[in-house]
């Protein structure tokens, strides 16, 4: 039982969703520095699906197995179900490591299969290793943001999530998994929860791929800063983000986090404006190519991981962008 | 058709992560700050509010429970000002160091001890500011043995014996029926919250605040705490990822200039795309 399992999340669009990938990836990593381990990825499905442009996607990531079950209530979202099944599949491919993207189904199969389990598990993970007693060794961020916190599990399967675009996608060599289709039966078993209707959202995916991006923080007071910075953002032809409290205050919608807990970028210009620089929010930020950031605060700890800081009040230097962008025009 | 509705909330004291304020070399200045609510409880007992008031014609009996040290007995007054009918504060040394795997447990045995089997309920928030593992409601569900609808943002309807909620996911909104006996994770959707009133105060002054302890529960020392979870800290580090960046500060600058030396890297890019 060396073998590390994969949870193969699917869209809303019957496709997986990039964090599949971006954990395969990982994963490829850990399985190197464990003896004799095979990586196996679970897809949950309906009956009528058709698999080969999926299969075809998946030749590049080293998967040793790829087991797909099928049953007509996996049509949508239903926990239930879900959790049933996962549950039984894992017990039967006995995992070392169970991984799940930090999504909104994932958090919520994540807890359900551990506690019923008995097993640890570990949210919002930046970081996933092997330790020298061959087990896995998951990195997240502490309370308050100074620390980073490496946790070990003294139960099996270890499990841990990890948020969408902390891990970036890498290929390999192409091959061959084995594909085990299987039916699953729930006998007699029906759910009581029953999803009335399902409206599509617009997914805002600007941010991920973003090239530069302005984010405000809770230097920005109240809506009204937090809507300068918008409006400058649409002048500049920047995308928009936020740190959690911001979030939290009501002064931005919630998909506009960044950070830990919300989206990770990459942009090629962050500029942040009034964001004191918790972890939560720096490990959202690592793979940006610049950093700017504007902070009253001389001690503010993102003045540490910028490329250029500027101590000044950032209502002001806003205002300033404005005025400067307008005279351009 | 039932008269009589049973609702468990369970709410956390969390640190005040408004407040923070930084040391010159990067720590937490951790004299002065606060405890409050954490966030998503609070919408959690909105919710608790809102469907007794959806339900006009049942009796409903609104139960609070939070797990922490005595300071917690806070916000559970506080909920009961809000009117909460009973307030359970379940607390003892041997829980220190519990991770979400066994707090969902020490919550569930805290339920099933105070209702045995006779609720309809349990609403939790999503996830607590000061940890966000968002685990411990959905696993004080599968202690109990119950469905869980999870990212709960608002009460479409009430009916006899089933709940319809709209569900927030990354991709779509869902509209989902739950059954009576069930729990519900809520998230914060900036809906108004209610604020507790004179009357609200004067009458909880008269409710006492019921103490549950690993023994009441039935846990051994060893099943609870650090001890009994399954995860445990190997150890914490400062976080350095970004040493090689620049760090070119500039304190003494206009605000004119600070905004030029910003639109030079901005114009340094759009003549790079350019290219
Ligand atoms: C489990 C967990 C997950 C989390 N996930 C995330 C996450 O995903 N994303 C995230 O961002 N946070 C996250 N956090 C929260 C994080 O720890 C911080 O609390 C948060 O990032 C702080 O937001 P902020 O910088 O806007 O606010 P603050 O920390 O309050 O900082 C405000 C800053 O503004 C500065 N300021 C004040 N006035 C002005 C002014 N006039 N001009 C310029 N600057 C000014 C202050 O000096 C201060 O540095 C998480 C926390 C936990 C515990």
């Amino acid at each position: 039982m060396n073998d590390i399992l994969i949870f193969g999340e699917f869209s809303i669009s019957n496709k997986l969703r990039p964090c599949v990938f971006q954990l395969l990836s990982k994963a490829n990593y850990l399985k190197n520095k464990l003896d004799d381990s095979k990586l196996k990825l679970l897809i949950l499905s309906p009956s009528d699906l058709n698999f080969d442009e999926i299969i075809n996607e998946l030749k590049y990531y080293n998967i040793d197995e790829i087991i797909i079950v099928k049953n007509d209530n996996f049509k949508e979202f239903n926990s239930d179900y879900y959790y049933n099944c996962i549950k039984n599949i894992v017990l039967e491919v006995n995992p070392k490591i169970f991984l799940i993207g930090g999504t909104n189904i994932g958090r919520t199969i994540a807890p359900m299969i551990s506690n019923s389990l008995h097993t640890g598990l570990t949210a919002d993970c930046i970081e996933l290793d092997i330790n020298d007693e061959k087990n896995l060794s998951a990195t997240r961020p502490t309370f308050g943001g100074e620390l980073m916190a490496t946790i070990w599990s003294k139960t099996y399967p270890q499990m841990a999530t990890v948020r969408e675009n902390v891990f970036k996608i890498e290929k390999f060599d192409e091959n061959n998994p084995t594909i085990i289709f299987k039916d699953y039966n729930f006998q007699e078993y029906k759910s009581k929860l029953s999803l009335i209707k399902q409206i599509k959202r617009e997914i805002n995916n600007d941010l991920a791929n973003a090239r530069i991006i302005l984010s405000g923080g809770m230097g920005l007071k109240n809506k009204e800063g937090f809507a300068k910075l918008e409006n400058l953002a649409n002048i500049m032809g920047a995308q928009i983000g936020g740190s959690r409290l911001i979030v939290e205050a009501g002064f931005a919608s919630s998909n506009i986090q960044i950070g830990q807990t919300g989206q990770s970028v990459a942009a090629d210009l962050y500029i942040a404006f009034g964001i004191s620089g918790a972890i939560q929010h720096l490990c959202g930020i690592k793979n940006c190519k610049k950093i700017i950031a504007i902070n009253n605060d001389p001690n503010a700890p993102i003045f540490n991981h910028c490329d250029i800081g500027i101590v000044d009040d950032a209502a002001l230097v806003i205002e300033q962008l404005e005025n400067l962008l307008s005279q351009k025009v | 058709m039932k008269q009589q509705l049973k609702i468990a909330v369970c709410i956390k004291q969390v640190p005040d992560t408004g407040q923070i304020k930084w040391t010159q070399n990067n720590t937490i200045d951790r004299t002065n700050m606060d405890s409050i609510i954490n966030l998503c409880d609070e919408y959690a007992l909105e919710m608790a509010f809102n469907i007794k008031e959806a339900y006009k014609d049942k009796q409903t009996q609104i139960s609070v429970f939070s797990m922490g040290p005595y300071k917690a007995c806070e916000i559970l007054k506080y909920a009961l000002a809000l009117g909460c009918d009973n307030a359970y504060l379940i607390t003892d040394k041997v829980f220190l160091g519990s991770d979400s795997y066994i707090t969902s447990k020490i919550l569930a045995q805290a339920i099933k001890y105070v209702f045995q089997d006779e609720f309809d309920l349990v609403i939790c928030g999503q996830f607590a500011s000061d940890g966000d593992t968002a685990q411990t409601g959905v696993g004080i569900a599968v202690n109990l043995n119950i469905p869980v609808v999870t990212y709960i943002s608002s009460l479409i309807e009430v009916n006899d014996d089933s709940i319809v909620v709209q569900q927030n996911f990354e991709d779509s909104f869902n509209i989902v029926k739950l059954p009576l006996k069930s729990l519900m994770c809520v998230i914060n959707n900036n809906c108004k919250l209610r604020n507790p009133n004179v009357l609200g105060y004067m009458l909880s002054q008269r409710k006492d605040i019921k103490i549950l302890t690993a023994n009441d529960l039935g846990f051994e020392r060893n099943q609870v705490g650090l001890q009994g979870s399954p995860t445990y800290v190997y150890n914490a580090y400062r976080y350095n990822e970004d040493n090689n960046r620049e760090k070119k500060i500039y304190s003494n600058l206009s605000s004119n200039d600070g905004a030029k030396i910003i639109l030079k890297e901005v114009q340094k890019l759009f003549d790079y795309y350019e290219d």
